[in-house]
């Protein structure tokens, strides 16, 4: 399955897309991870990510995501 | 990285820092030493007291996230030659000058708050921010972005979320959010016009100058003057930004496009500094202040801001309002 990631903000204020292929068991463990992100808490500069997942779709701020998840985004962004 | 030769405006710039850097760390040495004097008695000064008083500290991340990293330069210090360590601290100890002589501000905090700044944070971070504890500055990914410390506007953007943050607190997102951002240009222009000994007039009006790496079709991440026109690049796309309030964009990216609809305000600054005259920062920036502090509440939007302007603008009240005007924007 495909993590798809839509980082916007920042100071610059450019959008990046991207989307990186999972295995099913990944993918499955990043579900539930995605789920466990608090609510969006917006902060002055932090790039915001737009996360989905299937049908579960998340937007976070950088400052929310954990360390593993946000090498995972990157990598979706190339 | 391209640092061929050293253009005059840059030479003069540092000079300027180097004077406002002194003139601050003598300031905020006389203050420690009349506070130290009030708590304990006709004792005299230790060094210690003095050092104590730090207004600014940079610190190096060395290409990590845990902040605030390993302290690398503090007032007093020579530069240390890594232009992100030099250029974080010139840059911090010209805006807290700013703040102090422009704006009688002591600090983030009004209360002489050290001011805590990491430099080389994580690795390709096309990045600058305010944590609500300290600024942290990427070196960019060396491609499109080079270092975030090298316009000083970003510099000044930064510390002014902090001030912002810890007065009007303006909620970032939508209108609200947007106006923040915008704020934080506003007082980083007119940091960089100061520096550059600029009126309003004579200025370029861009933020983030400089930061693209060669190769990138653009002069800069977004102009206050003519909003969307500072890049056209096609691995970065178009300038988003609007200057209009026609034109508002009503999107969930970016905490409600608050980096997008800042043009808005940002623009209605440049008229209004420019109607004003003088610099920026000690004519319609005084305002500007003025209207920050003036104790308008957490969602306050364009209106509500634009009316807060044209209260605090006294005999320049027209010039505000017709600037506000001329972006769609009616103070009542
Ligand atoms: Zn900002």
């Amino acid at each position: 399955m495909n993590l798809e990631v839509a980082r916007t903000g920042g100071f610059a204020g450019i959008s990046r897309t991207g989307t990186v292929e999972v295995d099913d068991t990944v993918g499955g463990a990043l579900g539930e991870q995605l789920a466990a992100l608090g609510a969006h808490d917006p902060r002055p500069d932090r790039f915001v990510y737009r996360l989905t997942l299937g049908e579960r779709t998340v937007t976070v701020g950088e400052h929310q995501l954990p360390d593993e998840l946000r090498e995972l985004v990157d990598r979706a962004l190339g | 990285m391209r640092h061929a030769f050293v253009p005059d405006y840059l030479l003069e710039r540092v000079r300027a820092m180097d004077d406002a850097h002194c003139a601050r760390c003598a300031d905020l040495t006389l203050e420690h030493d009349r506070r130290f004097r009030a708590t304990r008695g006709a004792q005299s000064l230790t060094a210690t007291a003095v050092a104590s008083g730090k207004p600014w500290e940079i610190h190096d991340a060395e290409h990590g996230t845990t902040l605030p990293g390993r302290l690398v330069r503090s007032p007093g210090d020579a530069a240390t030659g890594d232009d992100a360590t030099d250029e974080a601290a010139d840059g911090i100890a010209a805006a807290l000058a700013m703040y102090a002589e422009v704006y009688d501000r002591d600090s983030f905090d009004d209360k002489g708050a050290d001011v805590l700044g990491t430099v080389h944070y994580d690795q390709n971070y096309d990045n600058a921010f305010w944590n609500g504890t300290q600024l942290v500055f990427g070196d960019g990914d060396g491609k499109a972005f080079g270092r975030f410390t090298r316009p000083v506007d970003v510099l000044g953007h930064e510390l002014t979320h902090a001030v912002t943050e810890r007065t009007a607190g303006l909620t970032y997102e939508g209108q609200s959010g947007a106006l923040n951002e915008s704020i934080s240009d506003v007082f980083g222009i007119s940091l960089k016009q100061r520096l550059l000994k600029q009126s309003a007039k004579q200025a370029d009006w861009l933020i983030g100058e400089g930061i693209f790496l060669a190769g990138v079709k653009g002069t800069a991440l977004r102009s206050m003057k003519a909003p969307g026109t500072a890049y056209d690049d096609p691995q970065l796309g178009k300038d988003p930004q609007v200057g209009d309030m026609k034109d508002y964009v009503d999107t969930s990216d970016d905490n409600g496009g608050v980096h997008t609809n800042s043009g808005i305000p940002n623009r209605a600054f440049y008229l209004a500094a420019t109607a004003v005259g003088g610099s920026a920062a000690e004519g319609a920036g005084r305002i500007w202040y003025a209207a920050l502090t003036s104790g308008i509440g957490a969602d306050t939007d364009f209106a509500g801001f634009a009316t807060a302007t044209v209260d605090a603008a006294g005999e320049h009240a027209d010039d505000v309002r017709k600037a506000w005007q001329g972006v769609g924007v009616t103070a009542s």
